[in-house]
């Protein structure tokens, strides 16, 4: 009975977040003298047919990647701020690996970029385990510095060795063949395989975190890491450990939009997937199936208010970032608003 | 050499703001990495206002108003509402990262930047980064030898026993924030109608990060917190000499150069900073 | 006494959930007077005093103080009105300097401090009442004796009339705990009304003039302490006659030792490193670690459990200390009792259930297929639930629902379920329930009976006295001491910890 209603607590104040946030674009629109048919368009183009549903699906597909990047450091009482900078070098690597090996069937080729988007993503996610570990830096500021200097080094790989040199804009050459993974399911769209590969591994993360010691010792080093530490947890190597698997889920984000869409790599392609895989986790209380719904709904958020920009004059799709703050902000509070209730 | 020494005055000047104002707030227990959006939505505010009443005053002060006015949301949430420090942090720089473009879009029907302000409309410099100066010997002040500051310590270092002692701990650290937040903002305006004649889409780049890390370098006290913004400041200054400079033909890639004071304060964090001991309560709701 | 009451309670009651804290208190405290209350754990003692000092809001009753009734919403009205308390755990900020505590919330200026003014002034007030503590010196270097001394004076500086103290002795060695009572008793000479509230019958006998016995959240008696013998107040405290602890019979003389420390030492900064320590601790027997807090009682249990290297020999069961796992460790019967159970040994936010395998979530019983069976792990729990009578018994709750004594219980069901060939005991009953003591301490016989050896740290002295075979003193990361129990006596043992005797 208690699991029950408190599932129902969970969707009433979700709903009650995504209500807010409605009215506030509403508000928006009409104090900007906007026509409120963009609204209903927006909308059409976001869930109501094939292609906005494509779309949709495909912008969810990262944020399922980041989601569970940051929730697996939140079991473990660490924040990774740094999914953002992880990401880029997991992306980086798979331009790396077709422009070495460009010959490669897709049989050989596609799970190959798979791992090695993971391995760099993992490696990136070493260092602030390593400087947590070893040195005890707030793995906070270590991860943010580390984002800006991925983005400096990543963008002069795009802009020198990388750079297709037919190319105006900043961007990498075309990957061969052999590295695209073919859309499916929705004709026109980006969404592509990986969203099968995201949900496999949220459930895997689940199985992981609820049913093996490993995710036991974890969950017990997020709640009291001296508990973690008498029960023969040795916290030094689950930062570690648990930083590299974080980072390696970042990482894997390459392979929905490089592999599956643009099939390269151009500068700044991340709207900020690492940061609003925060917000994922937050909405999902860190549960690794939660998580695929709530990146749903960042995902909806996201194609949302590029719609929203296309068929407005004046709005930009940065409203997302503010429904997102918004959306951060009610449930972070969750806890008081329901006090508020009993009393 | 003169002019490394000016640039680096120049950009180490928000940093000290930021780091003192941080400063001012973390003592008090709350955990601040906001720092960077309360810089960011300070510099559109005054900028924006530039804009519409060419006044650096007014601009600056409605700057303070809009970077207080974070920080007390920050507190709201944190206080109030006992949201996580971090996870708030985080959402008022999301917010603080949204919203300019928004407005500046539908203001100025440009999401990146807002329009350039005449020089005559734009802050002393000099006095500005002379009011960074004196800033830490105030601060010392008032951390040191003010019952605001004894109370403002307990808050951090003993919430409890404040708490017992009659005074709202919440109400101590409310007000730390304000006052921090207004601080800061000295920093933002200065970026957008100081330093430079405009907003620029995040323009400030980190400063708030790198703030947060001079802080924690400068162990929480106010002299050394300031020192190490001015060594952050000459690690950002840098790359604009380095810029020019060429080896045997060879220039270092710009991206190369963007990247090296985070690397530096990043790598000085990590090789030097370990022991620290941060206020006894910070994060604690 | 021909004075009228200073404070009268009048049928105060307090309820939480099905359980009474207070149920219709009544008695009077008068002027000028060393007031004692006592009772045992959860007697309702504190809760009374807090409700008084408006941090708990009463069901139902009324508070009389100067014969008005009065109802303070907080401690400053309390405080206001003349009544201090200092509680259990210290309210103090351990950075700041002792004059910087003492001033703190009333600080002599509106905005700037002048320091020499105000040093000065808190140094006559010292005088005045005949303490001697260094005003400039941070808190945190203090003693915990010294520290009680600052929060004695902060209540003086607000010129409280009323000075309760909350269980003062808990933490304080023998010869603090006659400073301490020294002080206090001059302190009522000098016009203060004195209230303690305490389970140690002793010190209430030795300094009280009126004692109010409570049990079970009522008041039993209250009484002048001259009428009282030590016998008469230990019946009303218990409502029947303590039952003494039942011998134990002794394992069989066995000249391998379990525990073999020799030389051992701790190089980290820490400020309580070990020193030199030998410790040899024999099959069936249990040694007890006596010393103030703080003397290197953390360290020693940081190294037993591989969390601070060292040097110098530590053997358990025969094996290297460094050259084993925590896994294999407890594979060989070594169990832990941390001394921070809440936040060291459970879990509070996970069920009962999965707190059951913290520790052991690497053994093979709670898999299957290779992973974790929630299924087996209930099972598991529900059973020792059941033998160890841990209340509620539902393995599905989180730990956070049970009271203290049933988590301790809990604690010690999970670490003593398969076989202890060593147990580390920390601090087993502190802030458990009488009765949930009494089981802890005969499951401790009972498994020393069967061969277990068992390392108890203890602040309590007198359960060091009625369970260990030997006890060992600690100071400042040394042994200074060992002896059999037999031999020794309360005021030795706190002679040997405060370093008295050398």
């Amino acid at each position: 009975m208690d699991d029950w209603s408190k599932d129902v607590k969970q969707l009433l104040s979700v709903t009650l977040a995504l209500l807010v946030s409605l009215i506030l674009v509403v508000l928006l629109l009409f104090l900007m003298g906007e026509d409120l048919t963009s609204l209903t368009e927006a909308l059409k183009y976001t869930f109501f047919n094939r292609f906005g549903l494509g779309y949709t699906l495909f912008y969810t597909t990262p944020l399922i990647f980041t989601g569970l990047s940051v929730a697996l450091c939140f079991h473990a009482g660490l924040f990774n701020i740094g999914a953002e900078g992880q990401l880029l070098w997991g992306a980086l690597s798979v331009v790396a690996l077709a422009k070495a090996f460009p010959n490669l069937p897709a049989g050989l080729a596609l799970p190959l970029a798979f791992s090695v988007s993971a391995i760099a993503g993992g490696i990136w996610g070493f260092l602030p385990g390593y400087f947590k570990a070893r040195r005890g830096t707030h793995e906070v500021i270590t991860t943010i510095l580390l984002n800006f200097i991925a983005l400096s080094c990543v963008n002069y790989f795009i802009l020198y060795p990388f750079k297709n040199p037919e190319s105006q804009s900043a961007e990498t050459s075309v990957m061969p063949a052999g590295y695209q993974l073919h859309t499916l399911w929705f004709p026109t769209t980006p969404v592509n395989a990986s969203l099968a590969v995201a949900i496999a591994i949220a459930l895997a993360v689940y199985v992981f975190l609820f049913r093996t010691s490993f995710g036991f010792e974890l969950r017990t080093m997020g709640q009291s890491p001296r508990a973690a530490v008498f029960s023969g947890v040795s916290l030094q190597k689950r930062t570690l450990a648990v930083f590299v698997m974080s980072g390696a889920l970042a990482g894997l984000v390459a392979t929905n939009d490089i592999l599956g869409n643009e099939h390269k790599l151009i500068e700044g392609f991340s709207p900020g997937y690492g940061f609003t895989g925060i917000a994922v986790a937050l909405l999902a209380r860190n549960h690794p199936i939660g998580i695929i719904f709530s990146s749903f709904l960042f995902g909806s958020l996201q194609n949302f208010s590029r719609e929203l920009e296309f068929f407005t004059q004046n709005i930009s799709k940065d409203v997302s970032l503010i429904v997102q703050a918004v959306i951060i902000i009610l449930v972070s509070t969750r806890d008081f608003w329901q006090r508020k209730k009993q009393i | 050499m003169i002019e490394l020494i000016q640039s680096s005055l120049r950009l180490s000047t928000p940093l000290v703001f930021a780091a003192l104002g941080g400063l001012l707030c973390e003592r008090a227990g709350v955990a601040t990495i906001c720092l960077e959006g309360v810089l960011l939505i300070s510099a559109f505010t005054a900028a924006t206002v530039d804009v519409f009443t060419s006044s650096p005053l007014t601009s600056i002060l409605v700057g303070m108003i809009a970077g207080s006015a974070f920080m007390g949301l920050h507190a709201l949430l944190t206080q109030k509402a006992k949201a996580d420090h971090i996870i708030s942090g985080v959402a008022i720089n999301i917010l603080a990262a949204g919203l300019p473009p928004l407005l500046s879009q539908a203001w100025f029907g440009s999401s990146t930047n807002t329009p350039s302000v005449p020089s005559n409309a734009r802050l002393s410099e000099p006095a500005i980064i002379a009011a960074a100066l004196i800033l830490p010997l105030a601060m010392h002040y008032l951390i040191y030898r003010t019952s605001f500051g004894l109370r403002l310590r307990s808050a951090g270092d003993g919430p409890e026993a404040l708490q017992t002692s009659g005074i709202s701990v919440g109400r101590v650290r409310t007000l730390a924030l304000l006052l921090g937040g207004a601080l800061t903002s000295l920093g933002g305006s200065y970026l957008s109608i100081g330093h430079s004649s405009q907003f620029l889409r995040d323009m400030t780049a980190g400063s708030g990060f790198i703030a947060l890390a001079a802080i924690i370098f400068g162990k929480w006290r106010p002299i050394p917190v300031f020192l190490a913004s001015l060594f952050f400041g000459f690690t950002e200054a840098l790359p604009m000499i380095l810029q020019g400079v060429t080896w045997r033909g060879l220039s270092l890639p710009v991206q190369w150069i963007q990247a090296i004071p985070y690397v530096l304060t990043l790598g000085i964090l990590v090789t030097t900073v370990g022991s620290a001991r941060p206020p006894r309560a910070i994060g604690s709701k | 006494m021909n004075h009228s009451p200073l404070i009268e309670f009048k049928k105060v009651s307090k309820r939480y959930g099905s359980i009474s804290a207070n149920d219709q208190v009544s008695f009077a405290i008068y002027p000028r007077t060393f007031h004692g209350i006592i009772g045992e754990n959860g007697a309702g003692k504190s809760t009374i005093m807090k409700i008084l000092y408006g941090l708990i809001k009463p069901d139902s009753g009324e508070i009389f103080h100067n014969g008005h009734q009065v109802v303070f919403k907080t401690p400053q009205e309390a405080i206001q009105a003349g009544i201090g308390m200092v509680h259990q755990h210290f309210m103090l900020v351990p950075t700041l300097s002792v004059w910087e505590n003492v001033i703190l919330g009333l600080e002599p200026n509106r905005f700037h401090i002048d320091q020499s003014s105000a040093i000065s002034r808190i140094a006559s007030l010292q005088n005045d009442f005949g303490f001697n503590l260094n005003l400039s010196a941070p808190v945190e270097s203090l003693s915990l004796g010294e520290q009680q001394q600052v929060e004695i004076l902060k209540l003086l500086y607000r010129e409280a009339r009323i000075l309760i103290l909350d269980e003062p002795t808990a933490v304080l060695t023998p010869q603090e705990v006659t400073v301490l009572f020294d002080k206090l008793t001059s302190l009522k000479e000098q016009g203060k009304t004195i209230v303690v509230i305490s389970h140690k019958l002793k010190e209430i006998l030795n300094y009280t003039q009126t004692v109010t016995v409570m049990r079970s959240g009522k008041v039993i008696a209250t009484k002048e302490t001259i009428d009282l013998t030590e016998e008469d107040l230990s019946q009303l405290i218990m409502g029947r006659e303590r039952s003494p602890l039942r011998k134990r019979k002794l394992f069989p003389v066995n000249t391998q030792p379990v525990l073999k420390l020799h030389q051992l030492s701790t190089s980290t900064k820490s400020a309580h490193k070990l020193n030199n320590i030998n410790l040899d601790l024999y099959p069936g027997r249990i040694l007890g670690i006596a010393g103030i807090e703080g003397q290197g009682q953390q360290e020693l249990v940081d190294v037993l459990c591989q969390v601070e290297p060292f040097t110098g020999t530590a053997l358990l069961f025969d094996t290297p200390l460094n050259a084993t796992s925590a896994y294999s460790k407890r594979q060989a019967g070594f169990s832990l009792i941390p001394p921070d159970r809440q936040k060291e040994g459970l879990i509070l936010n996970f069920s009962n259930a999965d707190n059951f395998i913290l520790g052991h979530q690497d053994e093979d019983r709670f898999r299957k297929h290779g992973f974790l069976s929630p299924y087996q792990i209930r099972q598991f729990s529900q059973t020792l639930m059941d033998r160890f009578d841990v209340r509620p018994a539902n393995p599905t709750l989180p730990a956070r629902a049970l009271s203290g004594g049933n988590q301790q219980k809990l604690l010690i069901a999970r670490e003593t379920s398969s076989e202890v060939k060593f147990l580390l005991a920390c601090h087993p009953t502190r802030g458990v329930d009488i009765g949930s003591i009494e089981f802890i301490h005969s499951h401790f016989l009972h498994l020393a009976e069967k061969g277990a050896s068992i390392l108890l740290i203890s602040s309590d002295l007198d359960e060091l006295l009625t369970l260990t075979d030997s006890i060992a003193v600690i100071r400042e990361g040394t042994i200074v001491f060992e002896s059999a129990t037999s031999n020794l006596t309360l005021k030795e043992l706190g002679l040997w910890m405060t370093g008295a005797k050398t």
